[in-house]
């Protein structure tokens, strides 16, 4: 065997040393740097499912719905006052003032006043509360009551002196001292106020009913002078005033009704500046009126007619019909209502801009004699629109724009957005979005055509597309860059039913609408 | 509070070296070792029937070297730095060089101590070790969905599936005590070595099984999202199961890395065939560690799926808790994570086999055979390695090796032994194209050390023999 000398070794050392150096100069040409991440994510946005009904929980408030016996969705739109009147503005209690005889003191009295220099006098009167047209009682909610006191005594009078209604309840109580000094004029006059609540009246039976005790307390105090017999007395005048009525039991007169011409609004899709004039035809609208009356007075509602304004042109439809309400008993009512289908449907397929109801009434109409009202009687009239959405539409268009700050797509190399729709409601949604620069001049139309197709339930109609934005390296088209200088985007979209509007559809409770909404993009980071 | 932040440090290290893990991939072979044997004391590890020549060697912490291995299958220097047309680091490349299954692995070995007396026909070993060795296998998906997103057309059917997913950490301390002889006249060596283990740290997930998949078609991703992961364990203990016991004291990690227990067994034989072909083998590392119940910690995290197609938006416009956000806060909130504590369990080492032959060429030359397999989950990963070795009594020993593996030679090794009295210095490694061409390189592998040697039995024998007339063989005790 060959010995293997030193000198080999060194070769080979050389060698080794050699392309090791050589392999080792390339780790200093190492550059870790421009690291470019470009990750694509995807990303589901939107995943919804909705029915109509859903629709208009979420965006209106004012809008009711129902659905009736074929599923069929039914919009109402209702207002319970849309004419509403309290008893209060039909009746009323007057101010009265009670016959209070003036106060002289006895022969004896005066006699002990004489020899003594002082009398303690006590008097009881009843006086009668008087009654207001021919009423059988009435409670006074809250009042007024009045007093004015003139004594000429030539003494100082101690006076005290309570009103009691005939519960045998105080609701005023008077008391004050009149000063008299020898020689001067013994006139001395006083006033006084208080409210008062809750007294009633009766008319129609035992007087003392009606009737207001006075209780009197006087002690006269000599100064100077005896006193003659007649020649003094205490003067009261008792007024009640300001008062409301708790309630009015008798016969009440009979009032007509003064109603204001009410407007009806059916310009709930017109009144928005965003929509344009649409088309529409509802097979089977109705229009109902609700009388209510809780007054225990028979009404007589005379519904004239409904007056249509459209483009400022005016149209009367008459209708001339009588509503009665019998009186209502005490804390219920008497509700009545009509329906003007026939009527609307011609009205409001006329697409009118707004319509105007004409009513008159009058309360009592036969003058019964036996009536009441209370503080919370009223009368009202209201109304409710049912559109079962058995329908056509056409021409409903959406026209918006949304300014935006300017979109700066940095590094983004492309976005793609998809949706995709599944629609089992009749109704085609045709959809448009041109970004706008500050001039509104396009610079690049998003997307124009379908967004949902009109389909059924049993055969749902299926819509998906791309819209796509990007800069693409290989034709130097840059969309994203366009995006700069977007100050707004401008959104028009339009709405019919399934074959442009031309036949009545009927949507469904159960009829939806299920949308998707994705994104994918590729952005550029350099680390 | 600086406790929490230590603890957490510390979990935080573990977590890294965790994830400094794979399976499978052929790193901890130390063929090299094996044709330095004659010189080479740590060589006694690999084969405790090898005998080395030094009468004695001892080698000291911090001197008595190192071997670390760290290797990856998936990438290099040379792609990392490549540039595409743009100038810009080529990371299509680099995704397209990812394989199915990536794989990194970290395997260190720290002796502590290491002491051996030859006899006449006999080596009597003992060593302390730190061993630390971490796996971690992922798939391509991984890194795609990573670097390239989750809308990438290169994610098949959108699908990033981490079924391939595991990892594995263990570190512990293995105190060594060997015998190897000669039997037969001298034609035969067998050997043995008895090892404690102190396990120190230990931490798995296994079977781990989640998938994330972005639906949609050629011309759009992203239609909808799903994610569906299986019930798996994330298993540790030690220092790392400790970390996750709340009423974890700085008391408990002097005791959590020392109290769980483990045996081995390393087993070899070599056998001179003639005086030209020498057989030998050896399996290595056939044993366990029992991890301590008070710090085994298994946290079972339960199946859970999620799916994602968009916001609903009339809830949004309705200004209602959204469902998708409700959905996903019941997974979470559902998400019961079970911890079992106080259980012991048993992990097994990697058991490993070495079985070849040598051939002398010439006095100082010769020329092996080697095949190694490791024994990993019931499975035998083989390799191939020739080995030459020129040997010039124990001043100088030589080794270069060329392994084949998958039925191409993918990789050589070389190593020597230099002994300048009174020590000797070990530089080897068993990944010389790494060293070669670090362009390309996907390891790291090196061996360290300086070992303190005394005596040459060969000159011993060779003495005697030519003493033969004396009635008493000598043996010369003189620094070689």
């Amino acid at each position: 065997m060959k010995r293997i000398s030193g000198k080999s070794i060194f070769y080979l050392a050389f060698m080794v040393v050699i392309s090791f150096g050589g392999c080792y100069s390339e780790l200093s040409d190492i550059k870790f740097e421009n690291l470019k991440w470009s990750p694509e994510l995807g990303v589901p946005l939107v995943d919804s499912k909705f029915t109509l009904i859903e629709l208009l929980e979420a965006n209106a408030d004012d809008i009711d719905y129902t659905t009736d016996s074929n599923n069929t969705i039914v919009l109402s739109i209702s207002d319970d006052s849309l004419f509403s009147q309290s008893a209060s503005d039909y009746y009323s209690l007057s101010d009265q003032a009670l016959d209070v005889p003036p106060i002289f003191l006895t022969q004896d009295e005066i006699e002990e006043f004489n020899s003594t220099g002082q009398v303690t006098v006590s008097r009881d009167i009843l006086v009668d509360y008087p009654n207001q047209g021919n009423l059988d009682e009435i409670i006074i909610d809250q009042g007024r009551v009045e007093t004015q006191v003139e004594e000429n005594f030539p003494a100082i009078v101690d006076l005290s002196f309570s009103l009691e209604d005939p519960s045998n309840t105080a609701f005023l109580d008077y008391n004050n001292e009149f000063n008299y000094s020898a020689g001067n004029d013994p006139v001395s006059t006083d006033e006084y106020a208080d409210q008062i609540n809750n007294i009633g009246f009766r008319f129609d039976g035992d007087p003392r009913l009606r009737q207001i005790m006075f209780s009197f307390q006087i002690s006269l105090t000599k100064v100077d002078q005896n006193l003659v017999f007649g020649g003094n007395s205490i003067d009261l005048e008792v007024g009640f005033q300001d008062l409301e009525f708790e309630g009015l039991y008798g016969d009440l007169s009979s009032q007509d009704i003064s109603t204001e011409t009410n407007t009806i609004r059916t310009d709930f899709l017109n009144d928005n500046e965003l929509i344009n004039d649409i088309d529409y035809y509802f097979e089977n609208p109705q229009f109902r009126m609700i009388f209510t009356n809780s007054m225990g007075v028979p009404i007589r509602f005379d519904v004239n007619n409904f007056t249509t304004y459209k483009n400022g042109q005016q149209t009367e439809q008459p209708i001339n019909n009588s509503i009665e309400l019998e009186s209502a008993l005490e804390g219920s009512a008497t509700r009545t209502e009509t329906n003007f289908d026939a009527n609307f449907k011609n009205i409001i397929n006329n697409t009118p801009d707004s319509v105007s109801l004409q009513i008159d009434g009058v309360l009592d109409p036969e003058d019964v004699s036996n009536n009441y009202v209370t503080k919370d009687s009223e009368i009202r009239v209201g109304y409710e629109i049912n559109l079962p959405l058995e329908f056509s539409l056409s021409g409903l268009e959406i026209n918006e724009t949304v300014s935006l700050e300017g979109i700066d797509p940095q590094e983004l190399q492309y976005a793609l957005f998809k949706f995709t729709s599944e629609n089992s409601l009749p109704i085609d949604l045709n959809f448009r979005a041109d970004l706008l620069d500050e001039d509104s001049a396009l610079v690049m139309n998003l997307f124009d055509g379908k967004f949902l197709a009109g389909g059924t339930e049993s055969q749902p109609a299926t819509i998906s597309d791309i819209i796509r934005l990007e800069d693409n390296p290989d034709t130097n088209s840059n969309e994203l860059d366009e995006l700069k200088g977007v100050t707004r985007i401008g959104i028009r979209a339009t709405v019919s039913t399934t074959n442009n509007g031309s036949s009545v559809v009927r949507i469904t409770s159960d009829a939806s609408v299920q949308f998707n909404l994705a994104v994918q993009a590729k952005y550029n980071v350099n680390l | 509070m600086i406790e929490k932040s230590i603890r957490k440090f510390v979990f935080g290290i573990i977590l890294i070296i965790s994830f400094l893990g794979n399976e499978g991939l052929l790193a901890q072979s130390d063929m090299i070792s094996y044709g330095l044997n004659k010189t080479l004391p740590q060589a006694n590890n690999l084969n405790p029937a090898i005998l080395p020549d030094y009468k004695f060697s001892f080698g000291l912490p911090g001197l008595s070297g190192f071997h670390i291995n760290t290797a990856q299958n998936f990438t290099n220097l040379e792609l990392l730095s490549s540039k595409d047309e743009n100038g810009n680091i080529n990371t299509g490349r680099i995704i397209d060089n990812l394989r199915r299954n990536n794989r990194i692995s970290s395997n260190s070995s720290i002796n502590i101590l290491h002491l051996g007396i030859r006899g006449a026909t006999s080596y009597t070993a003992f060593s302390v070790t730190n061993r630390i060795n971490a796996r971690i296998s992922f798939p391509r998906e991984f890194i795609q969905f990573i670097a390239l997103g989750n809308a990438s057309d290169q994610l098949e059917d959108g699908l990033l599936d981490m079924g391939r997913f595991s990892t594995k950490t263990t570190a512990y301390t293995e105190v060594g005590l060997s015998h190897g002889r000669e039997i037969l006249n001298g034609k035969m060596t067998v050997g043995v070595r008895v090892k404690y283990l102190i396990g120190h740290a230990y931490a798995d997930i296994k079977s781990f099984d989640a998938r994330l998949q972005t639906f949609g078609n050629a011309d759009f991703r992203g239609d909808s999202l799903a994610m569906n992961v299986n019930e798996f364990d994330i298993r540790s203990a030690g220092i790392a199961g400790a970390l996750f016991d709340e009423d974890f004291q700085d008391e408990d990690i002097r005791k959590s890395v020392l109290s769980n227990r483990g045996f081995g067994l390393d087993l070899g034989a070599t056998y001179e065939f003639s005086k030209k072909i020498k057989f030998f083998a050896s399996v290595n590392d056939l044993g366990f560690i029992r991890w301590n119940q008070q710090y085994a910690n298994q946290q079972t995290i339960p199946a859970f799926q999620y799916e994602f197609s968009g916001v609903d938006v009339v809830e949004l416009i309705n200004g209602e808790d959204l469902s998708v956000i409700n959905d996903f806060d019941s997974v979470i909130n559902n998400l019961e994570i079970a911890e079992t504590t106080g259980e012991a369990f048993s992990t097994s080492l990697i058991g490993r086999l070495y079985a070849g032959a040598s051939y002398q060429l010439t006095r100082r030359q010769a020329a092996s055979a080697i095949l190694y397999s490791e024994f990993y989950r019931g499975a035998l990963i083989p390799a191939l390695t020739g080995m030459y070795n020129f040997q010039a009594g124990t001043f100088f020993n030589f080794a270069f090796s060329a392994t084949m593996m998958n039925g191409r030679v993918n990789n050589f090794g070389t190593g020597l032994t230099l002994n300048l009295m009174p020590f000797q210095i070990v530089l080897a490694t068993n990944d010389l194209l790494s060293l070669v061409n670090p362009m390309k390189a996907r390891a790291v592998d090196f061996r360290f050390g300086i070992n303190h040697t005394f005596g040459n039995v060969g000159n011993a024998k060779s003495r005697a023999k030519k003493d033969s007339k004396n009635t008493i063989e000598t043996i010369d005790l003189g620094i070689d």
